[in-house]
């Protein structure tokens, strides 16, 4: 497909989003409406940037793991590395107090250090094996990371709510301007820095002999990916909480689209993350008002049925 | 001698406790082809990936063009060093035409895929070719990677496997195009007719040198059974 071609489904799809994220910014509890002096718009906007940028960042960080690792079934949700954000943050949680909500930057940073510490041990056990090996190995340090979770939970009550509204994926309802700063910023960073490996990841398609032997520095490519993965995944989960499926379906869709070219197709991938997370946070709101879904149960109701279509396809 | 690309000596490969490559030396000039054969686990593959520098491991020394692959930067040695494995995959399943983006010459590779004729697939996704297809299609992207052959290494690991009678010949007669046009050539064949094409054949057994030499003078009855019925 000519790279024109590839842009303008890019520019149609940046469309798509735009009246999206003006519809849920109109849309609340109460119908459609932006309210007196337009308070609610002011309420909403912090919401419907955040899912946005979050979904930015899990497009593109799942569309770079599935590159990184040659495999479709991967996902930043799925192989632990959301998990191990959240570990992070409770752990700085349940040290910090009420320290770290006046410093949001170290959420963040507590985050990184999680969803980078659950990605090396992922590559280490996992990385060079099968599908099944590195599914299976996320698989047990998403559990890992989801029991210590747990149990700091348990132990501090006083990060008992917010630490479960995390796991479950809730956390975009909180969203003001101050708290997603930090996260809003590194999901930017990351994504770019992402999308700028593209070439690289197109070479690591053949294999890394080949990619070797065509001059990539294999390695060093591996460690900035997914250095940078774990950094817009932990970004992304400082946002939103634990949210799967949106990494694995949105690259999937932007290869549907427009090929596999990871330049082009990482960019398609985050629009169309953006697109997928903020529809869900939308109509979790909006459908029941009384009882919101939040945006993970939203994408793993849309997400499951794609990820057992994708697995069903796919031949180690 | 002084024109020697690829030199090696004492060149042993040790993996998983067992010995793969035994005290190899050997020097290819500039411009030749060289067929190495030799029964199954003879050590062909991980010789060619000895030579790409893809084995950190391997002992004695290596010398492609001045550099030891293993401590030359990857971006210094895709300069002059092409490679195809024997199974070459690829990750997603492009098209035939969106394959040759892949290429840092798009132009010959459009060239090659009509060589291979497969100019009636540009549409088709990888996944819809057969092996032989498939396996042209990672011909042409690795032919193409050589741009201007002169003084070009191309490694081939038995690159006419899957592939038909036409799609061999065509291989061979590749091999010939670029060594006349100044490249060296290395291939591991198991099909003896891509070895004898080649200016020389290299004869591995348990990873050492049996013999080393024209086609004419190595391919005896005695060394064609041992390659194909050990």
């Amino acid at each position: 497909m000519k790279l024109s071609n590839r842009l303008s489904k890019v520019r149609r799809a940046i469309f798509v989003l735009f009246f999206l994220g003006l519809w849920a910014l109109a849309l609340g509890s109460a119908g459609l409406g932006w309210g007196h002096d337009y308070q609610l718009l002011a309420l909403r906007f912090p919401r419907v940037l955040a899912a946005i940028v979050a979904g930015f960042a899990l497009g593109v960080g799942g569309g770079t793991q599935q590159g990184l690792f040659r495999n479709p079934l991967a996902d930043p949700g799925l192989t632990g590395v959301f998990g191990g954000a959240l570990l992070g943050i409770a752990i700085m949680m349940a040290g910090g107090g009420s320290w770290v909500w006046e410093n949001t930057w170290a959420i963040s940073l507590s985050a990184f250090v999680g969803a980078s510490a659950i990605s090396i041990l992922l590559v280490m056990v996992g990385g060079r094996g099968s599908t099944s090996k590195l599914l299976l190995t996320g698989l047990g340090l998403n559990a890992f990371a989801a029991a210590g979770t747990l149990i700091i939970a348990n132990l501090f009550s006083s990060s008992r709510d917010i630490l479960f509204s995390g796991i479950t994926g809730d956390w975009l309802g909180l969203a003001t301007f101050s708290s997603i700063a930090w996260p809003v910023g590194l999901c930017v960073v990351a994504s770019l820095f992402l999308i700028s490996q593209g070439r690289s990841l197109d070479q690591l398609s053949l294999g890394e002999d080949v990619a070797q032997t065509r001059g990539l520095d294999v390695n060093s490519v591996r460690r900035r990916g997914i250095l940078f993965t774990a950094l817009a995944a932990a970004a992304a989960t400082c946002l939103v909480g634990q949210v799967a499926f949106i990494g694995l379906i949105a690259p999937h869709c932007a290869r549907l689209l427009i090929g596999p070219r990871h330049k082009t197709m990482l960019l398609l991938s985050g629009i169309i993350g953006a697109i997928l997370l903020l529809l869900a946070d939308t109509l979790g709101r909006s459908i029941w008002p009384q009882t919101p879904l939040s945006a993970a149960a939203m994408t793993a109701l849309l997400g499951a049925p794609v990820f057992i279509w994708i697995a069903s396809r796919h031949h180690e | 001698m002084s024109n020697t690309l690829i030199h090696c000596s004492k060149l042993s490969v040790a993996q998983r406790g067992s010995l793969i490559l035994n005290d190899i030396n050997l020097g290819v000039l500039s411009g030749q082809s060289l067929g190495i054969v030799g029964p199954n686990g003879a050590g062909k593959t991980t010789l060619l990936r000895s030579l790409a520098g893809l084995i950190p491991q391997a002992l004695g020394e290596i010398n492609i063009k001045e550099c030891n692959p293993v401590h030359t930067s990857p971006e210094k040695l895709s300069q002059f060093l092409v490679y195809l494995p024997q199974s070459p995959t690829c990750a997603w399943d492009y098209t035939v035409r969106d394959f040759g983006e892949l290429s840092t010459h798009p132009d010959l590779y459009a060239q090659w895929i009509n060589r291979f004729k497969l100019k009636e697939k540009l549409s088709s996704k990888l996944s819809q070719l057969s092996g032989g297809e498939k396996k042209s299609v990672h011909l042409s992207l690795a032919f193409s990677m050589l741009g201007n052959p002169l003084q070009k290494i191309l490694l081939l690991d038995e690159p006419t496997t899957a592939l038909d009678h036409e799609r061999a010949q065509l291989v061979s007669l590749a091999i010939k195009e670029f060594t006349h046009a100044g490249a060296t050539v290395l291939c591991t064949a198991h099909d003896l007719s891509l070895a004898q094409s080649c200016q020389e054949i290299l004869v591995l057994n348990e990873g050492r040198v049996m013999k080393k030499g024209t086609p004419e003078s190595i391919l005896t009855t005695e060394l064609v059974k041992l390659i194909g019925n050990k």
